[in-house]
């Protein structure tokens, strides 16, 4: 009796390893007759972005039936990491929107695992297409590697509603804004709905503050050109602001180092807190969880003896393509679809993602704060007096970007001195070649 | 097969002891409250109105509202996932437990020279996590063609449990009496006949066990699967669940909801078994 | 040429021969037996994990085709990183607390219902029952538990009156470790109280009633009767916890990522940052080496200790 069991053992093994190689066989590169499968690996894992994916991807297809796309999402962090191993080990896929930033996506070009996408820009026209500000993101040493999709500022956003039956006002300078919070907190609201565990969105406050002393031009020089540097008293000004004295006069909720962004939001959407730190992003969850509020989005409140007001544009993440295999042709045909008129009508409505080329806003269903983001993204830095500035964080390493995010939790649990980070960032920064 | 014979609940002086009693029932309830509490909180908030649960997030619903679980049902995939970490644990449960039992057996019951150096170099694949081996063993698989296939976690996931396998094992065929071995061998039986026929039938406690701790170690292994099952529709649940938080990350509503029902038939799988899988540990584990 | 495998007193005597020919020799059978299993291990572990020593020697950023060899130049960046250090403070914290706690509750609850008193099936089912659900969706759980202005947590202290104790407990640095470790033991705590509670049906009755009768108190009876005869269990249950201690990850990763300002680093979550998140993929490997190497010296040490005690 004991021998059928081990059989029936060895019989489950048998039969498992039948199952396995028979499932284990599809493995999709170019097929025959021309027919090209494209391995995608994309970030819309949340509802609206994956439908305007899938219908874009569907749309491809059928406009290219020699073109196959097998799609795959990742959340963010996930793909950050298993998308570096995949593509080093030569079983990547053939296309992937992944983290633009130098030490992600700049590290695949410097290593020779993404192709440089100028010929194509010149075979498509991507670079009268597409903003230039928005490609930028993606240059490294000169060589176009990656194609941002969502065009994206920081931003404070306002309940304007709700401020107004708390008795304030939307503050417009920095000593209003302390002012407000005490005010707000004494209402009994929450003045700015923020969270920093894990502190996600820090170097997003610290780039918006730090744009608003120095200006945009200063960060640009500093982060292109290498001109300036980080711990400049300004800039240390810029942590001290954020991280340290809006933490002291309460503009933040209790336990801000434990409160996710996204829960910080809730606070936002439920009417607890009168303004919401983060940026575009943001703009459709404002719309499908407060329909009937009022609210409008505002730049970081002008600083005494700054440079005015800014939102600090950039892009998160970029399409890039795998020097592996033989498929960049096909790739590049498919990223071009990306930016087509079709696809980009998709991507704003469903997605709510505001692509970096020039589009027909009017002739869109667009929501108010929406239409608003597109302009100024589309509109672009070069504008005379635009009010757009630059991200910082995508030209950090990644030790830097992890170095500022502990470091900004420290400096709001007081741990840590302003100055002590913007030492520590500099420090880094030159390290890393001060790109 | 692990019923324990039916002992006699000792009764002491304690528990005549009216004070003793209550002391005790207050901190069992209160341990009672502090494991359960959690649990019944989240299956509450998953059917529990949106404005119930912003109102009062303890109190027990006015109105069940089921649309939470439906919809998480349906956006979080669980059937695929489900069945894939059915899958997965079986294959690995079967693998791990096989070759444990036949090295467990060489290592505990066999005299051969290199034995302990051996078996010593199992043991140390217990305390190695797996992010230290975490990308060789990608390019490893990649290298060897099995990405992309369930293969690429099987393997490893069964290499993984082999320290722990061999471990208890060993243990438990040490302790099983050699006389009954020996005696076979005398009667003409080879190795393998003796275990098979002899050593093997007094193992089941053992690998019952053995079978439940890696059945809930497959199914709890997040960072494994994370890194080398690609393939969305190849996904375990620990795996897929990440996903499904990560969406509705801020709907306490819907993680609710995701947490019920990935949880749920483990949770319903121990209550049934419940006897069986506490005595389970505790049979290889106590006399191991 | 008889195959006599030298089992303790197995008296030598010429095999009858039935069936196949017994196996030759003891090493052919002992390595016949583990064929399969040093196959599947030295493929699966052993080659991965050396190669994840060779990778420490070396600056790799994990993508490019080129790795500079450095020789021990990472082993001794580790031994002046404050950050490592720090990391392996808390891993030392967690394994302590989240190895005597555990154990400790586990065994007193083990004790209380040791006769099986009424409501027995009840308790035990629901202590153990955390054991069963996966580290990712109880760190789920608890990040709403703690989070500061959700949480029920802060709520349920207001409920009571001790509305002054409520903390951003995973906000705060002060707190951030203990309020992991102590999910780490709601889990943790039913895995001893289950193997304790059987060992506990094992002890001698008749040592216990000869206490009884010689007037030793409830202590002296524990410490003097029901511990000694529990020693395999503890030590089983000591071991299992203090690895699973030292290489805890979900947890922390879902809901701190090391945070908040790294006081809820480990050696774990900084490896995975460093190899992934920073791509110093030789650093990285330098701390799984020695994290390896720390967890298995400590788990030799209790069986060690223990063994001497006996």
């Amino acid at each position: 009796m004991r021998f059928q069991r081990i059989s029936a053992l060895a019989a489950a093994v048998a039969a498992i390893s039948l199952a396995l190689t028979a499932c284990g066989s599809d493995d999709g590169s170019t097929g025959g007759g021309g027919q090209v499968t494209l391995k995608v690996w994309d970030q819309f894992t949340d509802g609206g972005t994956s439908e305007a994916a899938k219908q874009i991807y569907a749309d491809f297809e059928k406009a290219n039936p020699d073109v196959k796309i097998d799609a795959e999402s990742y959340r963010f962090d996930d793909l950050a990491q298993l998308g570096k191993t995949a593509l080093a080990s030569g079983t990547g896929p053939d296309v992937m929107y992944f983290d633009a930033g130098l030490g992600e996506a700049g590290q695949l070009a410097e290593s020779d695992l993404i192709v440089p996408l100028d010929d194509y820009a010149e075979e498509y026209g991507w670079t009268d297409k597409i903003n230039e500000e928005i490609r930028t993101w993606s240059t490294y040493d000169g060589k176009l590697f990656g194609l941002g999709l969502e065009g994206e500022f920081n931003s404070l956003f306002a309940n304007d509603s709700l401020i107004e039956k708390a008795g304030l006002t939307v503050p417009t300078t920095y000593d209003e804004l302390l002012d407000f919070c005490g005010a707000a907190k004494d209402a009994g609201y929450v003045p700015i709905a923020y969270g920093q565990g894990p502190a996600v969105y820090a170097k997003d406050m610290y780039a918006m503050v730090a744009q608003n002393i120095v200006g945009a031009d200063s960060v640009h020089d500093l982060i292109f050109d290498n001109q300036g540097s980080f711990n400049s008293p300004e800039m240390a000004k810029a942590i001290d602001i954020w991280f340290s004295q809006m933490n002291d006069a309460g503009c933040f909720p209790d336990g801000v180092n434990g409160l996710s962004v996204d829960n910080a939001a809730l606070l936002f959407h439920g009417s607890k807190a009168l303004m919401l730190a983060g940026g575009t992003w943001q703009i459709g969850d404002i719309y499908e969880k407060m329909p009937d509020s009022d609210v409008t989005m505002m730049p970081f409140p002008t600083i005494e003896g700054g440079a005015g007001q800014f939102y600090p544009l950039g892009v998160g993440s970029a399409w890039v393509i795998s020097a592996d295999g033989d498929n960049q042709d096909a790739a590049a045909k498919f990223l071009d679809y990306m930016y087509s008129p079709d696809a980009v009508d998709i991507w704003m409505t469903k997605g709510g993602i505001i692509p970096p080329v020039a589009t027909d806003l009017d002739s869109l269903d667009l929501q108010p704060m929406i239409k608003q983001a597109a302009q100024l993204v589309q509109q672009g830095q070069d504008d005379a007096g635009s009010q757009l500035g630059y991200y910082i964080w995508p030209r950090w390493s990644g030790q830097l970007f992890n170095l500022f995010q502990d470091g900004a939790q420290a400096v709001t649990a007081g741990s840590k001195a302003p100055q002590e980070l913007a030492d520590e960032v500099q420090k880094q920064w030159e390290s890393d070649g001060g790109q | 097969m692990t019923a324990p014979p039916a002992r006699r609940p000792r009764t002491t002086r304690l528990r005549r002891n009216p004070v003793w009693n209550i002391l005790r029932y207050v901190v069992l309830f209160f341990a009672l409250a502090v494991f359960a509490m959690p649990l019944i909180w989240m299956v509450l908030a998953a059917v529990k109105p949106a404005t119930e649960l912003a109102q009062d997030p303890f109190a027990f619903p006015h109105d069940i509202e089921l649309g939470n679980l439906i919809e998480a049902w349906k956006v979080g995939r669980y059937g695929t996932y489900l069945g894939n970490t059915l899958f997965y644990c079986l294959a690995i449960v079967v693998g791990v437990t096989l070759l444990s039992c036949l090295g467990g057996y060489a290592f505990g019951v066999l005299e051969f020279p290199g034995r302990d150096a051996l078996f010593a170099v199992f043991l140390i694949g217990v305390v190695v996590p797996f992010q230290a081996v975490m990308i060789p063993s990608y390019y490893l698989v990649s290298d060897l063609g099995i990405l992309g296939t369930y293969w690429a976690y099987i393997l490893p996931g069964i290499a993984f449990g082999l320290g722990f396998g061999m471990f208890m094992m060993r243990a438990f065929f040490r302790g099983l009496p050699r006389e009954i071995a020996s005696a076979a061998r005398l009667d003409g039986a080879n190795e393998w006949q003796v275990f098979r026929r002899v050593m093997l039938p007094m193992a089941w406690p053992g690998l019952i066990t053995l079978t439940i701790f890696q059945f809930m170690f497959t199914w709890k292994t997040f960072l494994l699967p994370l890194v080398l099952v690609q393939e969305e529709s190849k996904r375990p649940i620990s795996l897929g669940i990440t996903f499904f938080f990560g969406r509705y990350s801020s709907d306490l509503g819907m993680i609710a909801a995701g947490v019920t029902i990935s949880s749920l038939p483990m949770v319903v799988v121990y209550l049934l078994l419940q006897r069986r899988i506490t005595e389970g540990i505790t049979q290889g584990a106590v006399k191991g | 040429m008889a195959s006599t495998l030298t089992v303790r007193g197995a008296p030598e005597k010429a095999p009858r021969r039935i069936g196949r020919a017994p196996l030759r020799s003891p090493l052919v059978a002992g390595l016949g037996f583990l064929l399969p299993a040093i196959v599947v291990y030295t493929v699966f572990m052993i080659y991965p994990f050396a190669n994840n020593v060779y990778l420490s020697l070396f600056e790799w950023n994990g993508l490019s085709p080129d790795k500079e060899f450095v020789g021990l130049q990472n082993y001794q960046t580790l031994l002046a990183d404050p950050l490592f250090w720090s990391a392996l403070k808390h891993n030392v914290i967690w394994a302590v607390l989240g190895t005597v706690l555990p154990v400790a509750i586990g065994l007193l609850l083990a004790m209380l219902l040791r006769d099986q008193p009424r409501g027995y099936t009840v308790f035990r089912a629901v202590f153990f029952m955390p054991q069963v659900l996966a580290p990712v969706v109880v760190a789920i759980i608890f990040s709403w538990i703690y989070d500061p202005t959700f949480g029920i947590l802060n709520r349920l202290l207001d409920d009571v009156g001790l509305g002054a104790l409520a903390q951003p407990w995973i906000g705060d640095p002060n707190t951030a470790l203990y309020a992991l470790i102590a999910v780490f033991i709601w889990v943790e705590t039913g895995f001893g109280f289950v193997v304790f509670l059987a060992a506990l049906q094992e002890v001698d009755t008749d040592l216990l009633d000869a206490a009884e009768v010689d007037c030793a108190n409830a202590w002296q009876s524990f410490r003097h009767v029901t511990l000694p005869s529990i020693t395999n269990a503890m030590t089983l249950v000591v071991v299992i916890q203090l690895i699973a201690g030292l290489n805890v990850f979900d947890y922390v990763w879902v809901m701190t990522q090391g945070g908040p300002a790294n006081s809820t680093d480990l050696t774990s979550t900084y490896l995975y940052q460093q190899a992934f998140r920073e791509t110093n993929v030789g650093y990285g490997a330098a701390v799984a080496t020695v994290s390896t190497l720390i967890t298995l010296v400590a788990a030799v040490a209790v069986v060690q200790l223990r063994e001497r005690r006996q």
